[in-house]
């Protein structure tokens, strides 16, 4: 009997097992010592052991243990499993698959074997050997079994490889002519009647290969009947006579649906389709392979925009519907007026694009016409269903996409609307509620129009009063809402803010008085959260405020509270809470930061393999089509690329910020090293939860505040926040955006690689040193300049143009000094000049850079009011010039060691600058020593600031917080100031310390 | 004013207005990938005009016998969606596939103890407070376990409630 069999076997791996679960790795060490002795060899024991190896950090021991049992072959159900799971931990699920390679080459009958490669090989997304292992397991057990869907499933997956750029030796149209007869066959070989999967599976084959009319019928026929959602089987039907060309059929058919659904929104708008823009429509006809396209469509033939029937009968079918007694639920009536408003735009749209050609709905493209007839469908929705706490996020894209001509009038006709509704019954707490919502609605429209424009920041103060006495006055409408429920209101005090800050950005010109402003601002949603404490627009607002102040421990408090984590890091951390982190220079915090966001990837791409083959096992065929897509999205994620290079540029500056020498010899593992970026990425950013007044940023993470603080708006035609549609991503704006972002991210990735492959080449002699430095500058392609200041500093000014120029600066040097070095003493005195040149040049910028900090830094000095909490633009140009200047030290420090021996006296003199290495390092060392003593300075001032602060205030506009008695706006100015004193203080330790380096090479 | 339609993995990345809320929990991707792998037609989401994501439900079938059911994961709404009968609809649609796909004898849900606006639209949707299990929720908090009754459970069996409360490891499901 096989001892593996026995009760003793299971006796003896008992506390091994046991081990591990408690992490106990002593104790399991010691059992599987025990369980050797008694059974030496023994493969279950020895990879258990291995998975305790590589849990307590010993992944060398646990690799070394993994490979041994796989060279011997396993082919025990357990241990195969004990290995998976092993290789998984690990990492290397190669290991695992080549083993079932060889076992099922021994064993080519076992079913369990098979299954088991066709997981490996689907884990690592190999089609074709896939669908080779699918079709053994097919011919062993027969057509009942699930394989032939497998087989389908790895062929579609090869079509979508193939149309990808994959090498295929099918073409697609050859692999879904295959997956087609496959479906088909299978289905007449058995009696039972289609699944949703199924059924969904061959519609999707079909419009793949064109054959529209064909899934239609395979629909209205006996797959159908899998859909037992009547609308969604409904909205199927609609897209597909579309698709195969049948627009009246399409169009009647719509018409009919609607009027059983007529609350249903997405069939409303293909009723729309299909019936304004026929032309559009054809566009549909073009085969798609599951979200893929394949093939360039038909021009679209756009219906004339001069044909006004179309619109006229689309109209009358809605208003119809409006009237039927069946639609009088107010759901229903909500959502046949809003179609009125999306047929308005629409019709705008369509004249717009009879001279672009390009009309498509609510995209927030704004028209430029003026369009009465959008005005006033939204005037009487609001009238309407202004009271509905999603009115203004129901309006949002059709106001977004409001002509600046009509802006002012809407808002007039609105607030007219309005002026009959109370802002409050003493009697009626539902009345109440509802009024309350109609004026929240009406500001946020308002403010998504780009108003009020205030003349004065008094006006501005004014505003946010106002808005805070009406928050305070609903209060009692909240008494009974849970204390981590939304408040109805929370809105306003966020639009409260916004106005100030809004009018701060464009009135005043002082960085002091606008840090006022966010000081103000933030002071009125931290009221708020006295009694609302896990508000999400407060929490947000208050997250970008905070690090606007250069308060990063409070933007990651506020960002914590939001419990932001697994994919909420990939659409929320990177462009909401990462700028603010690696911006204020709090390296562990953004290190910490960075490996939350990084996890989410690794840990898909651990994790995929099992929930990929669930699918397969439970049949959900295009759920194994959509899990392969998602993590193709998620390996193409900006973000995924953003955190990878920002966490290899934190580590090298923290490397290059304790001297070259440190950064040299820095090992390898120690610091991750980005690889390529992939070709097209995905931009899943989630925009829509940024202020109106915080526009998303496309310069590189640590400069996006910086950029906030340096641009400003231009008025008087104000930039509607485009980004806080949900569909921003198809705006031209957002396209714009995505695109600088990839340049931006493209140029931080060549730094990042070229600065680590020079840190790994770095040899312990300086002469050495430069040489690899130049020859590695030189061996890069030119194309992928990352100091090419036109990529991201493209809508940047000021600060950040100086610390792009000190990166130039810096490449010249190391490439003046290698193509001295290469090319010897013939040149030596034309390089050596250019050499001085590169190093006057780098000292220049350095020095105008320290002066730019150190003005930011005493700008506007109000009397009492010398403090750190009023100079937060200041705070963070002097974060990024400590942050940076390492890097370059780095660099520079043994190039400038040479310096000396390279330009001689007599060259110094002919030079028109006339300075030596050693006299420009002073410089740069008194520059910086004056950027830190100023930080000091406000350091040592920062005592009783915010008393001082709130007096002022407080006399002021008291009313901004002082409604809510609980709040102590004292204790929020005490947290934001300590935490910009330790920003404070790691600028002057980071200075100190490259200051050190400086006077160090002067020696 | 919604479309009702199957939940997918790109809605991953747009579910943020419904998920950034207390009451709202984020899991890790392999939950909602299980999910979605073996109970598609039980994960639903309700997007409106933008499209903005509104609510969504996930459940499950499970259970042998007369304990075949369909179960409630996780149901929500985006805030400023709340109060329009939403949750209503999407519980309406699970037990429709419970009833006519899973041919289940009830569906069951847990709820805080203390989460009484909740409590009340179960109760208000039929459901009854089936059992009590105590320190079901991270913090000790005490969950009900709500049932309401199928067509194919004739006798109501599976609604007659339990005086005794349970403790989470007696729960015939994870």
């Amino acid at each position: 009997m096989d001892y593996r069999l026995t009760d003793a076997y299971e006796r003896r791996l008992r506390p091994l097992y046991d081990a591990l679960d408690a992490g106990n790795w002593k104790a399991g060490n010691k059992a599987a010592s025990n369980a050797l002795a008694k059974y030496p060899g023994d493969q279950t024991v020895r990879l258990l052991q291995a998975i305790l190896f590589q849990r307590s950090g010993k992944k060398a021991e646990a690799l070394q243990v993994c490979t041994a049992v796989a060279e011997e072959v396993p082919t025990d159900e357990r241990v195969l499993s004990t290995l998976a799971h092993l290789c998984r931990r690990l990492r290397k699920m190669y290991i695992i698959r080549e083993v079932l390679e060889k076992a099922t080459a021994a064993d080519p009958r076992s079913v369990e074997l098979l299954r088991g490669l066709f997981g490996a090989y689907a884990r690592e997304n190999k089609f074709a050997q896939q669908q080779q292992v699918a079709s053994k397991l097919q011919r062993l057990s027969g057509p009942e079994e699930p394989y032939i869907w497998w087989i389908v499933c790895s062929l579609i997956l090869q079509a979508r490889a193939a149309v990808q750029g994959a090498a295929s030796p099918m073409s697609p149209a050859q692999l879904l002519k295959l997956a087609d007869g496959m479906i088909v066959k299978q289905k007449q070989r058995s009696d039972a009647s289609w699944t949703y999967e199924e059924t969904m599976l061959y519609v999707g084959v079909l419009q793949a290969q064109g054959k529209h009319q064909q899934a239609l019928e395979h629909v209205q026929g006996c797959g159908g009947s899998a859909l037992v959602i009547a609308a969604e089987r409904g909205a199927l039907e609609g897209r597909l006579m579309v698709a195969a060309g049948r627009l009246e059929a399409a169009a009647a058919h719509y018409k009919s649906l609607i009027t059983k659904h007529a609350d249903d929104w997405e069939l409303l708008l293909s009723f729309l389709d299909v019936s304004l823009r026929p032309g559009q429509c054809i566009n549909s006809s073009e085969p798609v392979l599951f979200g893929l396209k394949q093939a360039a469509s038909q021009t679209a033939d756009l219906k004339d925009p001069e044909d006004t029937s179309s619109f006229h009968q689309a109209a009358g079918q809605i208003s119809k519907l409006q009237k039927a007694p069946e639609n009088a639920a107010a759901t229903t009536q909500r959502s046949l007026s809003l179609a009125a408003v999306e047929l308005e735009l629409r019709r705008s749209s369509c004249h717009e694009s009879s001279s672009s050609a390009s009309g498509t709905s609510t995209t927030g493209n704004i028209a430029a016409a003026s369009c009465p007839g959008l005005s006033a469908a939204l005037l009487q929705h609001f009238k309407q269903f202004g009271h509905l706490s999603s009115c203004a996020t129901d309006l949002k894209c059709y106001v977004l996409g409001m002509p600046t001509s009509d802006r002012a009038k809407l808002c007039e006709e609105m607030r007219l609307a309005l002026s009959a509704v109370p802002t409050f019954h003493e009697q009626d707490t539902a009345k109440s509620l509802n009024c309350l919502r109609k004026h929240l609605c009406f500001h946020q429209i308002q403010q998504w129009l780009g108003l009020p424009l205030f003349k004065s920041v008094q006006q501005a103060e004014e505003y946010a009063s106002s808005l805070v006495h009406l928050y305070a006055v609903s209060q009692p409408l909240v008494a009974d809402l849970e204390a981590k429920e939304r408040g109805h209101a929370d809105e306003l005090l966020v639009l409260a803010a916004s106005g100030l800050i809004t009018a701060g950005k464009e009135l005043e010109s002082s960085g002091a008085s606008l840090s006022k402003r966010l000081i103000q601002a933030l002071l009125i949603v931290e009221a708020g959260q006295q009694k609302r404490h896990v508000s999400a627009p407060l929490r947000l607002a208050a997250c970008f405020l905070s690090s606007l102040l250069a308060a990063p421990a409070l933007a990651t408090a506020q960002a914590g509270a939001l419990d932001i984590k697994h994919i909420m890091h990939d659409t929320i951390s990177g462009h909401v809470l990462l700028p603010g982190l690696v911006g204020s220079g709090s390296e562990d915090e953004a290190a910490s930061l960075l490996d939350d966001m990084l996890r989410v990837y690794s840990d898909h791409e651990r994790d995929a393999g099992d929930t990929l083959m669930m699918a397969y096992e439970s049949g959900s065929w295009t759920k194994v089509v959509e899990f392969v897509a998602f993590g193709e999205q998620l390996s193409r994620s900006h973000t995924k690329a953003l955190a990878q290079t920002e966490l290899c540029l934190l580590d090298l500056t923290l490397h290059a910020s304790k001297g070259p020498d440190k950064l040299a010899s820095a090992k390898s593992e120690e610091m991750a090293v980005p690889g390529e970026l992939p070709a097209s990425m995905e931009f899943h950013e989630d925009l829509s939860v940024r202020p109106s007044w915080m526009p998303p940023s496309a310069a590189p993470a640590p400069m996006r505040l910086l950029e906030w603080w340096e641009n400003s708006t231009s008025r008087p035609e104000p930039d509607l926040p485009w980004w806080i549609a949900a569909k921003s991503s198809s705006s031209s704006a957002g396209s714009s955006w995505r695109e600088v972002s990839s340049s931006s991210l493209q140029a931080r990735r060549t730094l990042a690689s070229q600065l680590t492959a020079l840190r790994t080449q770095l040899g312990n002699n300086s002469s050495q040193f430069a040489t690899k430095q130049g020859e590695l500058w030189r061996s890069e392609s030119m194309e992928a300049d990352p100091f090419a200041a036109s990529t991201y500093t493209a809508a940047s000014q000021k600060f950040t143009l100086l610390l792009t120029q000190c990166l130039q600066h810096t490449q010249e040097l190391v490439s003046e000094q290698s193509s001295s070095s290469v090319d010897g003493q013939a040149d030596g005195i034309e390089h050596s000049r250019a050499f001085a040149q590169s190093l006057h040049g780098l000292a220049s910028t350095f020095l105008g850079l320290c002066e730019q900090v150190c003005h930011l830094l005493s700008n506007s000095k109000p009397e009492g009011q010398d403090t750190l909490l009023l100079h937060s633009h200041g705070l963070l140009a002097a974060a990024a010039l400590a942050r940076q200047q390492a890097v370059w030290l780095a660099l520079v420090l043994p190039l400038w060691s040479l310096e000396h021996d390279m330009v001689t006296p007599a060259q110094q003199s002919q030079d028109s600058m006339g300075q030596s290495g050693a006299s420009i390092r002073q410089l740069c060392s008194a520059s910086l020593q004056k950027v830190t003593n100023r930080v000091q300075e406000l350091l040592n001032g920062s005592s009783n600031m915010q008393t001082t602060l709130l007096q002022e205030e407080s006399e002021h506009i008291a009313a901004l917080w002082t409604w809510e008695r609980a709040f102590k706006p004292n204790k929020i100015l005490s947290s934001l100031a300590r935490d910009q004193e330790t920003v404070a203080e790691n600028i002057i330790a980071s200075c100190k310390s490259s200051l050190g380096h400086l006077r160090c090479g002067a020696d | 004013m919604t479309s009702i339609r199957r939940f997918t993995c790109s809605d991953l990345f747009t579910f943020n207005a419904v998920n950034l809320d207390y009451f709202t929990e984020t899991y890790n991707l392999p939950f909602y990938l299980q999910y979605l792998a073996k109970w598609p037609e039980y994960c639903l989401l309700a997007s409106g005009p933008g499209p903005e994501s509104m609510g969504y439900i996930f459940g499950k079938a499970e259970g042998e016998g007369e304990g075949w059911h369909g179960h409630v994961t996780a149901v929500t709404v985006a805030p400023q969606f709340r109060r329009q009968r939403l949750a209503d609809k999407l519980m309406g649609i699970l037990e429709d596939l419970t009833e006519k796909m899973h041919n289940g004898y009830f569906v069951d849900l847990f709820v805080r103890k203390s989460n009484n606006a909740a409590i009340n639209m179960y109760k208000r949707l039929g459901y009854i407070v089936y059992r009590t299990v105590l320190g079901y929720y991270s913090g000790d908090e005490d969950a009900y376990d709500m049932r309401k009754a199928m067509p194919r459970d004739t006798r109501k069996r599976s609604v007659i409630p339990l005086k005794r409360p349970i403790r989470p490891e007696e729960l015939e499901h994870d």
